[in-house]
């Protein structure tokens, strides 16, 4: 048999080598699967958001774009129509569960020359929650947000990012062989493959509608009243039964409070925001909100209780004073919607 | 450490970097101590259990080969059987013979006992069903005189514990063993691609076809009652046919792939067994080396069908359920014995007595293939809802439903019934034309593409979650 052989053993090998990497290559690296991806999915939102964003025309460079998680919630149909006098225009891209670690990779994808926008706002919490702390630079999710906007030179520094070293193994994997992460999605595709394409080319052409001109949520807790001694909720009428048992169990829950999202955003990990202040695209050391600049050498010097320090008050007060914010209903705790 | 995870794999690379990279006569003492650091990553004590039954048959066959006595002779066979047995009787079988007494005393009121009374809390050894029945194989080998006494004890010790089939076989006969051992040589070009490709199909098989199948088995298996109807009982036990095969037959194919890496030739396990065109042909096709073992140390000893019909029938029947309860202590595997076998014997009561009678039986009946593979796979799928459920009464429950339930639901999502209608026709073409020899020898391009779509299915389509264990590691 061995005389019938076509070729030896190691170019075989490289053969298997070479077809697969240009399979993986042509399939996921290149952007071709991100094209088809549930556009519910973390993968898909974020995609959805960053090409809606790359797409939206921009006339000047007075553009604000708010990057962050659920708690952004900036309406930007909202925001542009009640401040029309600044000469701004304001976009979001507000991704579910997110961290600073993801929102830099989705300003590396709207703004890679770091000249789009005027300001970049980036949120921050200041309100107390339950305690349910978790060590954010761990979060898996993150990388499933980013999976397609990475790029092979990312593996010199995004798995890094992670703590443990089964995540950073993960991030590696992901990096390299994209299908490990894009595994779910591929197998919900070969369920219904035509429904999902079909689904996939509707988002794409259509969301940017239903996503910039969202006028919000008419609900409304104004009204409401907490007695947090007895931890019972007075509840305005426009308020329905089902939300109203939602909150008040919400109230009733004994948890020890923590020291606000500083401390949370403390424990996001210095290598998540590091990456937001080397890096060359929009992070804060080039053009956060006018007048606010952290020095990269500074920034990284600081101790984890320092920046967040320095994120609270800063970016916070700037973000105030420049845009009208409107918190969504969703926010049931925090400032009420106005 | 299962075969599928990449710790194995990194452990293969070390294993097959040392073995290559060192003089030959060191590279035995380098596959011994591989195979007992992989057997003791389990549960490393239990490394003083395979040592023991080494040196206990290593001495035996010894014993047997020193001495002329026939009295002598069997004392050795004996002892060493014993030794066999008694362990894996201990093991595997003792708190299912633990139960049955506790429930027969309690039954006839003489105690009233729990019917866990008796029981201990046993681990069982990895690879015992195996190893126990490799090693009989060659006492008895050299008992009957069919097999020299291996002198070297490392030799030997390296044929028990040989870590590709250490723990799921296929069962190996130490003159196939010896005989690679012996005259050892470099594997050619053609049996690395094919030791390779192998690797890669058995872990696509394992992590694509078995793992996900293995989801909706076990949802469907862990309470019946919850998929009332003939859709989902069938669905649910066909999930369950299509893990077992692939899990196991995925094994043997890494099993064979890696001893091919290493110089070592493995008898085929599996031979695409639902394509079977009768239960007697799938068992010709199924864990071939078991089977073998069974024919030649048990159903042949038995007498075979060298006496009357009768005779036939009763050694069929006591082979197969001797081959059910081989796979574990449970009343449902001897009912699943029992079930072949009385299939087998139904089949050899219709079948042309000599060999020339089937063939033309065969040629008149090759139109018939499809409905008889179908109907060959149907009573095999109804066979392994006894393997696959926890207690006989929930077996018939499903066996009852797959038979007269309601209509019920499709367990078994769409594309994942497009996956087995692909092998399906894979296996088909595989069957005709043995496709995979042509792939293992051809251009290098059209291997490494093969190997490349493998590799990028088992990235896609395999389970993910935690490492799944392969189904015969239980037994």
């Amino acid at each position: 048999m061995a005389a019938d052989v076509k070729g030896g053993l190691a170019a075989r090998l490289i053969a298997t080598v070479l077809i697969f990497a240009g399979l993986e290559g042509l399939i996921f690296h290149s952007g071709l699967y991100a094209r088809i991806i549930e556009p519910d999915s973390t993968t898909g939102f974020m995609e959805l958001q960053i090409q809606n964003e790359i797409r939206r025309p921009k006339p000047n460079r007075n553009q604000v774009l708010a990057v962050g998680h659920s708690r952004m919630a900036l309406l930007p149909r909202i925001a542009n129509e009640m401040q029309p006098g600044t000469g701004y225009t304001f976009a979001t891209i507000g991704l579910g569960g997110t961290t600073p670690r993801t929102w830099f990779y989705a300003l590396r994808a709207v703004d890679p020359h770091a000249h789009n926008y005027a300001a970049i706002l980036i949120p921050e919490d200041d309100y107390n929650e339950p305690d349910m702390w978790e060590d954010q630079s761990d979060r898996e999710s993150d990388l499933h947000y980013v999976i397609a906007r990475l790029r092979l030179r990312d593996l010199r520094e995004f798995p890094w990012t992670y703590k443990s070293a089964d995540r950073k193994w993960a991030a590696f994997e992901g990096i390299v062989l994209k299908g490990t992460v894009y595994k779910q999605d591929f197998q919900e595709f070969l369920d219904h493959p035509l429904a999902r394409i079909a689904k996939a080319q509707y988002y794409r052409h259509d969301s940017a509608g239903w996503y910039y001109g969202f006028g919000g949520d008419a609900r409304t807790l104004a009204g409401l009243e907490i007695d947090w001694a007895h931890k019972t909720a007075r509840f305005p009428p426009s308020v329905p039964e089902a939300e109203q048992k939602r909150i008040a169990g919400n109230c009733s829950r004994t948890n020890h409070p923590i020291e606000g999202m500083r401390r949370r955003i403390g424990c996001i990990g210095i290598a998540g925001l590091s990456i937001i202040t080397a890096a060359p695209g929009p992070g804060f050391s080039s053009c956060a909100c006018r007048g606010l600049r952290f020095h990269r050498r500074r920034f990284l010097r600081n101790s984890i209780a320092q920046c967040a320090n320095l994120l609270d008050g800063r970016t916070w007060s700037c973000w105030m004073s420049i845009c009208s914010i409107r918190w969504s209903a969703r926010s049931s705790f925090g400032t009420p919607c106005t | 450490m299962l075969f599928q995870t990449p710790q194995f794999f990194v452990f293969l690379g070390v294993v097959l970097i040392l073995f290559y990279s060192t003089p030959r006569k060191w590279r035995k003492f380098i596959l011994l101590a591989a195979s007992y650091y992989f057997y003791m990553s389990w549960i490393p004590v239990f490394i003083l259990l395979l040592l023991s039954l080494t040196a206990i048959d290593y001495g035996a066959a010894r014993w047997i080969a020193h001495t002329d006595a026939p009295r002598l002779r069997k004392t050795a066979l004996v002892v060493s059987l014993s030794a066999n047995l008694g362990l894996l009787g201990f093991f595997k079988y003792y708190n299912f013979f633990a139960e049955g007494i506790a429930q027969l005393l309690q039954w006839a009121h003489l105690l009233g006992l729990p019917s866990n009374a008796f029981a201990l809390s046993i681990i069982l050894p990895l690879g015992i069903s195996f190893h126990t029945f490799q090693s009989m194989s060659y006492v008895i080998d050299v008992y009957r005189k069919q097999q020299e006494p291996i002198r070297n004890p490392i030799d030997y010790a390296l044929f028990i514990s040989f870590f590709p089939q250490l723990v799921a076989g296929p069962i190996v006969r130490a003159r196939e063993f010896f005989g690679d051992l012996y005259g050892w040589r470099k594997p050619s070009t053609a049996e690395a691609s094919q030791g390779i490709l192998l690797l890669l199909l058995g872990l696509a098989k394992k992590t694509i076809m078995a793992d996900q199948f293995a989801q909706i088995a076990n949802a469907y298996f862990q309470d019946p009652a919850k998929h009332p109807g003939i859709l989902s009982a069938w669905s649910g036990t066909i999930a369950f046919g299509i893990q077992i095969y692939f899990d196991f037959s995925g094994y043997t194919d890494m099993a064979i792939g890696m001893a091919k890496l290493l110089g070592f030739h493995f008898p085929i396990n599996f031979r695409r067994p639902y394509l079977a065109s009768s239960i007697t042909d799938f068992w010709h096709r199924w864990h071939i080396s078991l089977s073998r073992w069974l024919r030649d140390y048990l159903y042949i000893p038995l007498g075979g069908n060298r006496g009357g019909r009768l005779e036939t029938y009763r050694n069929l029947m006591l082979t197969m359920l001797l081959g059910g309860l081989w796979h574990g202590a449970s009343w449902n595997f001897v009912v699943w014995g029992g079930y072949h076998g009385a299939l087998l014997s139904v089949e050899r009561t219709f079948r042309g007595r000599t060999i020339e009678d089937r063939r033309t039986e065969s040629d008149g009946w090759a139109l018939l293939y499809p409905v008889k593979a179908v109907v060959t796979f149907a009573l095999v799928m109804a066979g392994w809802v006894f393997f696959r459920t926890a207690t006989f009464h929930q077996s018939l429950y499903v066996l009852g439903q797959m038979l007269t339930g309601s209509k019920g639901e499709m367990l078994i999502p769409a594309w994942m019934v497009s996956l087995a209608l692909i092998t399906l026709v894979l296996a088909v073409i595989e069957e005709k034309k043995a496709c995979f020899e042509t792939i293992a020898v051809g251009p290098a391009w059209a291997y490494g593409a093969v190997c490349a779509l493998l590799l990028l299915s088992v990235e896609l389509v395999g389970f993910t979650g935690p490492a799944v264990p392969f189904v015969y590691f239980q037994f």
